[in-house]
């Protein structure tokens, strides 16, 4: 039997899925077609529609028989109507007809609407168009009941999976995803790491660089350990233990083997870090370099698709535009966990040493990509290294995935916003959104408008800042907080598409009465819930419930991976309601409405003034309070509170008195919550301040800083180093004293030079080289290339440098130095820098509302401003001409030849001068060796050299820095031996 | 003021030696002493830095005791498993089949010390204390040649009590895991023996050396009166009948003769960070931090330089005094440490008797061979071993033929980059360790099967002589060897009655 549905050309959609045992499952389904609505045109009877399809079928699609139509009546979601009008339902063949179709209603047609038409949910992806018909979510899992599918015949096979298999569109169970139906399936996971040989100071390129070594290890999801790990070398490699060596003289027969093996390990998910820009890119333009395209370029499921890398730009307001490269793997999830990084969380550097450093606590060895031919050109030692740290590269993906629960709070967000997998790592946040109207939409009969691009500028104002009285609190600041409060304004008020009473006209038309419809702060209007429910608020109501069981079931779950679950899902339910009010702000999006998220804002800033009001009216000493409260600041969904106790129970107590009488002035579902107090309270500006942070009396939960420099980039490690420590001691310590007396030393310490380095390395990533403005990393890295081609940083690498001192007003981009450069020839560091453009603003920022601004300032040019030392260059300038003679220790006076080590003055001082340097030579011993000892550690080997660049690593430059240090102290130390 | 010293032979009996008031010894001093003489000859060159570089790194160190040891540890490992086979690189191993390894062993331990905590932890939060003890159920045992590194298992790896870069030969085979289980390991063979010097008649006179160490000169609670008492008893100016003054025949100062806070000058920096620190302390209503008061200015003369001149001056005008750097000492800090500089101690500088020595130090003294150190790789391996046994850990260094395993890893060293000094070439006769809390002496066969053959014909009956010297500040005693018997006692002082 060629096809049991008999629908040969039929536009099919394919189910990947593993069982679970863990068999790889691909299903066709048929059956299923694309379609789009559009307003019947009024004069259209039903037993006109065999006529009209007829007619659209010739006219439009010329080819096609599969035309079909159907009628029905519907509303659009878009804006309050009364009454169901009759639309059409177009349904095509295949998604090309769905196109044309479109284009042909929205131009006009005779058949139709001569002027045009607007279309409804005729841009769905059709994936999801069937997931959302039939109920299906992402992540879930199916039942083919027996007797409804059939294996796929053999000459219609093409995926490379167990089984095959043909199903209609409606036979299939689908079972949800709650109680035994929430367990993740058993995917399989492949990580995977290339390294490319490379000519010096170039990065490498797929034309020319071969690939020399590839390592994988496949994993199955919710196992600790890979059940598989090999590397895959380009020449001879020694064994290494617990992994399987592969070894291939020819490159080309290496790829085409590791694509067998892919295509073996057939796995659900591929991961990796930075695969998708780089790794896979590398491979594919190898495979075409190398000619052997038609053997491996084939790494889908599908054998007849070729795997390709296209150019992609993602723009999403949450995540801004990114350029990417798209590599389709068929029935293959890409999750690029450098992607994920980028997505999920902001860090100081997104390298993978300092990402594994950050979640694992593990420093990862880093080997410069000049040292990596070397390595190769070696011999099958040196290439072990190689393939021991390609090794590791290819199991920390899968460790960071595992540590911080990837995939399982991706299933999660895709159960509950029912979208697939893949939409959430190559899609924003709006379809997730959109899948959810669709699915509330659908059996109400709401139909979503396709609404042309707007791309309007108009801007609604945001939330609301309740100006702050900045300043030192060292009295208790109660906070409280508007639980989800733009979900719970948009329940309270039925914020919805479908409430929407754009004008008085449609008031009228609609029948509208007074009472029967809301005004908003924002002027809008929209009908009340008992004249219609909107779907929004229904979304969000069943999110936040899904998620107060999703917390609920967590409290009594005890299964260390079933809480994890869970702890995903609740996490992707909040996230999820939070997201539907920028869905109806995005202007640029599917379906942008500002009246609503204007109003919602609108109403957030009513009820913080409120909220204000109240608490200042309530809590006074008029009405028996001990003292007048006073509102110091709002944010958002937060008001502080400082009700001048002293007492941290009393302001807990007043608080929770506070949040219950202002939530009772509110709508139901808004609700006030007493939720922690700061004490003591640093409020800089808006969106900056810094407290300690207590939700029971007895113990301060951490310290809690908002919009303070702790993880710029572009600012010295320095910087947030010394604001950390100040904050510590100003808010934990609660020394004022002690956090002015440290800054000031810190700085002594940097006019003096006594910074480590590392702690000035400020670094940006280098661009492409044709935007290179006049700036620091760009001229540096030019620079470098200059003096040595094969170290300099390659585009995409991360310049690292410090600002050195220049000519007198020369600009910063000039005074960028690379630090290693710096160390060697003890170039003086422009300290005068770090503390006018580093450290000054940060610093005033801090202390100005402790200490006001005249005692502020003068931190930052007191007394211990005055010493300098400047080191003295050994290199360049006046050090060419300069004769170097040796000083006396004691008194600085230059020495004689008779003299020894010390003059004839300090002689009697000798031995404290001995001793004086001896102890500088103690303690620069004891640096190198545990520094070096450390690297050596790190590295794994004992018998081989540290090679590792890291530059993230924080020991980096100190351990650069000893070797010098300890040489100069070991030799001032020696001067000492022959006698004094 | 009266006082004793009291006499302890090695049974830890004592018996006291009185007499009526120093000043009759001070008469006697009058008379120079004869004391005996030995031969001498300095061996500690070995432990000497030339040519100071730090370009390199431990790689080289590690390399060159790996290339050391491995045909004394093959030699030691056919002796005990005859019919089992060599594989010369670790990664040719082969699942299954039983075949000894060697290698440098190393523990990865989560709870070493690690540098990375300490510049990654906020300034503000206070590093816990080092810890006593580093082991924990989460160490992994390594073992490792040029060619790479395996993963040991077995339980005699957890009773064998091994550190981080001994090199020994390990007998096992491979799991299909890929670790390597371990059924016995063997060290390297013992080095050639000096000959027995000839047994000397009863009438010949005895020949001692005196072993002091720790005592910490400028540390709070100074010990005066003892010191007085210890330098007079080793001048030969006190002492019943059978210590003949002049039997002494050398005195070895394993260490700490000062102590760091007593020469230690505090920058202007430092005192301002010590005085945080102290109010700090106060705030939490702790004592201040002792020994900071007692420092001297940078400018200033530093008193206890005189004292420890005075002392090392008194006693090398009677008596050869070798004078080992310790970690407390003004000297360098990682090993080897390099001698004390003479210029610290003019007057006792000016002597010929005077030696300042390395630590480790080695030398042959009237035909015994003499090897120890200022006691810091046993205070280093303390930290590794879940045992409070100091003397066997001295014993194991012996075993496995090098004085400072852990060096480099946690025992700061000096980065030799084509040799490792450490290594024991030679049996010794004595082996010694300063600076211990207590006490303590045994003496070992210095082949480890005694009933065998020797690995060396000198070997044969012979046995090496531990002892563990106590910190005189602690515990008030020093050691007494005798260079005929090789016989050990601990000789208390005390003032009190």
């Amino acid at each position: 039997m060629p096809n049991p549905y008999g629908l040969h050309r039929a536009p099919s959609l394919r189910l990947y899925g593993v069982t679970d045992d863990g068999n790889a499952v691909v299903a066709h389904v048929f059956g299923f077609h694309p379609y789009l609505w559009v307003p019947a045109p009024p004069s259209l009877r039903p037993s006109d529609l065999p006529d009209l399809c007829a007619k659209l079928n010739n006219v439009v699609m010329g080819l096609s028989r599969w035309g079909h139509h159907a009628h029905s009546t519907a509303r659009s979601i878009f804006h309050y109507t009364a009454h169901a009008i009759p639309y059409l339902k177009i349904i095509c063949n295949t998604m090309d007809h769905l196109r044309a179709t479109r284009k042909l209603c929205e131009q006009g047609t005779p058949l139709l609407n001569p002027h045009g038409t607007m279309t409804y949910e005729s841009t769905t992806a059709f994936p999801l168009r069937y997931m959302i018909d039939t109920g299906i979510v992402g992540c879930s899992w199916l039942t083919f009941p027996k007797g409804t599918w059939y294996r796929t015949a053999p000459n219609e096979r093409g995926a490379t999976v167990q089984l095959e298999v043909d199903v209609h569109w409606k036979s299939t169970i689908n079972h949800g995803v709650d109680g035994p139906w929430s367990r993740i399936a058993p995917l399989r996971i492949f990580s995977f790491d290339i390294e490319c040989g490379g000519r010096r100071g170039v990065f490498p390129e797929a034309q020319i660089d071969p690939i020399i070594q590839i390592a994988n290890m496949v994993t199955r999801q919710g196992e600790n350990y890979p059940f598989i790990r090999n590397i895959f070398t380009l020449k001879s490699c020694s064994s290494i233990p617990g992994s399987h060596v592969m070894s291939f003289e020819n490159e080309a027969d290496m790829l085409c083997a590791w694509a067998d093996f892919f295509r073996t390990a057939d796995p659900d998910i591929v991961t990796g870090y930075n695969t998708q820009n780089f790794d896979f890119p590398y491979l594919l333009d190898r495979a075409e370099a190398l000619k052997i395209a038609h053997r491996f370029s084939f790494l889908g499921r599908m054998r007849t698709v070729k795997t390709e890398a296209k150019t992609s730009r993602f723009s999403s307001k949450a995540f801004g535009t990114r350029e990417s490269r798209l590599i389709n793997t068929e029935g293959r999830i890409q999750f690029d966990v450098l992607q994920v990084m980028l997505r999920d969380h902001k860090l100081r550097s997104y390298s993978l040493n300092s990402v594994s450093y950050h979640f694992l606590g593990e420093q990862k060895e880093d080997v410069h990509h000049s040292i990596i031919s070397d390595l190769q050109n070696g011999n099958e030692e040196t290439r072990r290294r190689l393939a021991v740290y390609c090794l590791k590269d290819a199991y920390l993906p899968q460790r960071l995935l595992d540590k911080l629960m990837c995939i399982i709070n991706y299933t999660e967000m895709a159960r509950v916003t029912g979208v697939p997998l893949n939409y959430l790592l190559t899609r924003g946040q709006q379809i997730k959104v959109l899948s959810q109207l669709h699915r509330k939409a659908q059996p109400e009969n709401f139909l979503i408008p396709n609404l042309p691009g707007q791309g309007t500028d108009d801007q609604y104002e945001g939330a609301i800042v309740i100006e702050p009285e900045k300043g030192f609190y060292a009295d208790p600041v109660a906070t409280l907080d508007f639980n989800s409060l733009y979900p719970s304004i948009m329940q309270a008020h039925n914020l919805c598409y479908t409430t929407y009473i754009p004008d008085d006209h449609s008031l009228k038309r609609n029948g509208v009465e007074p009472g029967q419809y809301v005004i908003t702060p924002n002027k809008d209007r929209f009908v009340t819930a008992d004249v219609r429910k909107g779907l929004l608020p229904t979304i969000l109501e069943d999110l936040l419930s899904a998620r107060k069981r999703a917390k609920a079931d967590l409290k009594r779950e005890t299964d260390p991976f079933k809480r994890a679950v869970l702890d995903g899902r609740q996490l992707a339910l909040k996230v999820s309601a939070n997201s539907v009010y920028g869905f109806t702000g995005a202007t640029v999006g599917k379906l942008p409405l500002l009246a609503i998220s204007s109003s919602v804002t609108a109403y957030g800033r009513e009820m913080i003034e409120a909220t204000k009001a109240h608490v200042e009216q309530q809590f006074t000493r008029a009405n028996g309070y001990a003292t007048d409260a006073k509102v110091i600041y709002g944010d958002t969904d937060s008001v502080m509170v400082l009700f001048g106790t002293k007492d941290i129970k009393e302001a807990m107590r007043l608080g929770n008195e506070a949040a219950v009488a202002v939530t009772k002035t509110f709508k139901r579902p808004i609700n006030l919550e007493f939720e922690k107090v700061y004490w003591p309270y640093l409020l800089i500006n808006k969106k900056r301040y810094a407290g300690l942070y207590w939700t029971n009396p007895d113990k301060a939960d951490k310290m809690d800083c908002k919009g303070i420099e702790t993880v710029r980039r572009d600012s010295c490690a320095l910087v947030s180093k010394v604001i950390n420590t100040s904050l510590h001691k100003i808010l934990i310590d609660r020394d004022i004293d002690g956090a002015e007396q440290f800054v000031k030393s810190t700085i002594r310490s940097l006019l003096n030079n006594r910074i480590d380095l590392s702690d000035l390395v400020i670094s940006k990533s280098l661009g492409k080289s044709e935007y290179a403005g006049k700036q620091a990393h760009n001229e540096l890295a030019e620079r470098m290339r200059k003096r040595d081609a094969g170290s300099a940083p390659a585009q995409g690498d991360r310049v690292a440098y410090v600002i050195v001192r220049g000519a007198r007003n020369a600009a910063a981009y000039e005074k960028a130095e690379d630090p290693i450069y710096v160390l060697e020839n003890n170039l003086p560091i422009d300290t005068k820098y770090y503390l006018e453009n580093q450290l000054s603003k940060p610093l005033l920022r801090i202390f100005e509302p402790i200490l006001g601004p005249v005692k502020s300032q003068s931190l930052l040019s007191g007394d211990h401003t005055r010493g300098v030392t400047v080191a003295a260059p050994t290199t360049g300038g006046l050090m060419k001409f300069a004769v170097k003679t040796f000083l006396c220790p004691g008194c600085k006076t230059p020495l004689k030849k008779t003299d020894g080590v010390v003059c004839q003055h300090c002689r009697t001082q000798a031995p404290q001068l001995y001793m004086k340097q001896l102890r500088l030579a103690r303690e620069a011993e004891e640096r190198y060796a545990r520094l070096w000892t450390q690297c050596q550690r790190c590295q794994g080997s004992l018998h081989q050299d540290v090679i590792c660049t890291s530059q993230d690593c924080p020991i980096f430059y100190m351990r650069k820095k000893s070797q010098k240090d300890v040489s100069t102290a070991m030799a001032a130390l020696e001067r000492f031996d022959t006698s004094w | 003021m009266p006082c004793h010293a009291e006499y302890h032979d090695h049974g830890f009996a004592s018996r006291s030696l009185r007499f009526l008031t120093p000043s009759s010894a001070e008469d006697d001093a009058a008379a120079p002493i004869e004391r005996v003489q030995v031969s001498c000859t300095d061996e500690c060159d070995r432990y000497r830095i030339r040519n100071r570089s730090y370009q390199q790194q431990y790689a080289g160190l590690y390399y060159s005791r790996l290339k050391l040891m491995r045909n004394r540890c093959h030699a030691a490992a056919q002796r005990q498993w005859p019919q089992i086979p060599h594989v010369p690189r670790l990664l040719n191993v082969e699942v299954a089949r039983t075949c000894f390894l060697i290698g440098t062993f190393f523990i990865d331990m989560p709870l070493k010390t690690n540098i990375l905590d300490e510049v990654t932890q906020d300034q503000w939060l206070e590093l816990p204390p080092p810890r006593d003890k580093i082991f924990s159920d989460k160490d992994e045992y390594k073992l490792e040649d040029e060619s790479g590194r395996v993963v040991l298992v077995g339980d005699i790896l957890e009773s064998h009590t091994l550190v981080s870069g001994v090199i020994a030969a390990f007998l096992g085979h491979e799991l299909p895991s890929g670790e390597f289980h371990v059924d016995d390991i063997c060290f390297a063979t013992p080095g050639p023996c000096l000959p027995l010097p000839p047994a000397a008649g009863p009438d010949a006179p005895k020949r001692y050396v005196a072993l002091v160490s720790g005592i910490e000169l400028g540390a709070p609670n100074s010990l005066a009166p003892e010191l007085d008492l210890l330098v007079d008893y080793l001048c030969g100016e006190l002492g019943g009948p059978t210590d003949a003054p002049a039997s002494l025949v050398r005195v070895i100062v394993a260490g700490n003769t000062l102590t760091t806070s007593a020469w230690v000058a505090l920058s202007t920096e430092e005192k301002e960070m010590a005085a945080l620190m102290v109010r700090r302390r106060e705030k939490e209503e702790e004592r201040a931090a002792d020994g900071v008061s007692t420092a001297p200015s940078a400018a200033g003369p530093v008193p206890v330089l005189e004292t420890a001149d005075d002392l090392l001056f008194q006693l090398a005008s009677t008596v050869d005094v070798d004078v080992l750097p310790g970690a407390l000492d003004p000297a360098t800090h990682t090993m080897p440490q390099q001698p004390l500089h003479r210029g610290l101690f003019p007057r006792a500088g000016a002597l010929s008797t005077f030696h300042p020595t390395t630590n480790p130090y080695a030398a042959v003294v009237g035909g015994r061979r003499l090897l120890g150190t200022s006691g810091q790789p046993v205070d280093d391996i303390f930290h590794y071993l879940d045992s409070d046994d100091r003397l066997a850990m001295l014993e194991r260094t012996y075993r496995w033929k090098h004085v400072a395993p852990t060096a480099p890893d946690t025992l700061w060293s000096y980065p030799f980059p084509d040799s490792d000094p450490f290594t024991i070439d030679a049996t010794p006769d004595l082996y010694f360790a300063g600076n211990q809390p207590a006490f303590a002496t045994t003496t070992i066969p210095a082949s480890p099967d005694a009933d065998g053959p020797p690995e060396h014909p000198s070997l044969a009956g012979r046995s090496v002589r531990l002892v563990l010297v106590p910190s005189f500040r602690k515990t008030r005693q020093f050691v007494r060897i005798d260079l005929d018997t090789m016989d050990c006692d601990v000789i208390s002082i005390s003032t009190h009655l």
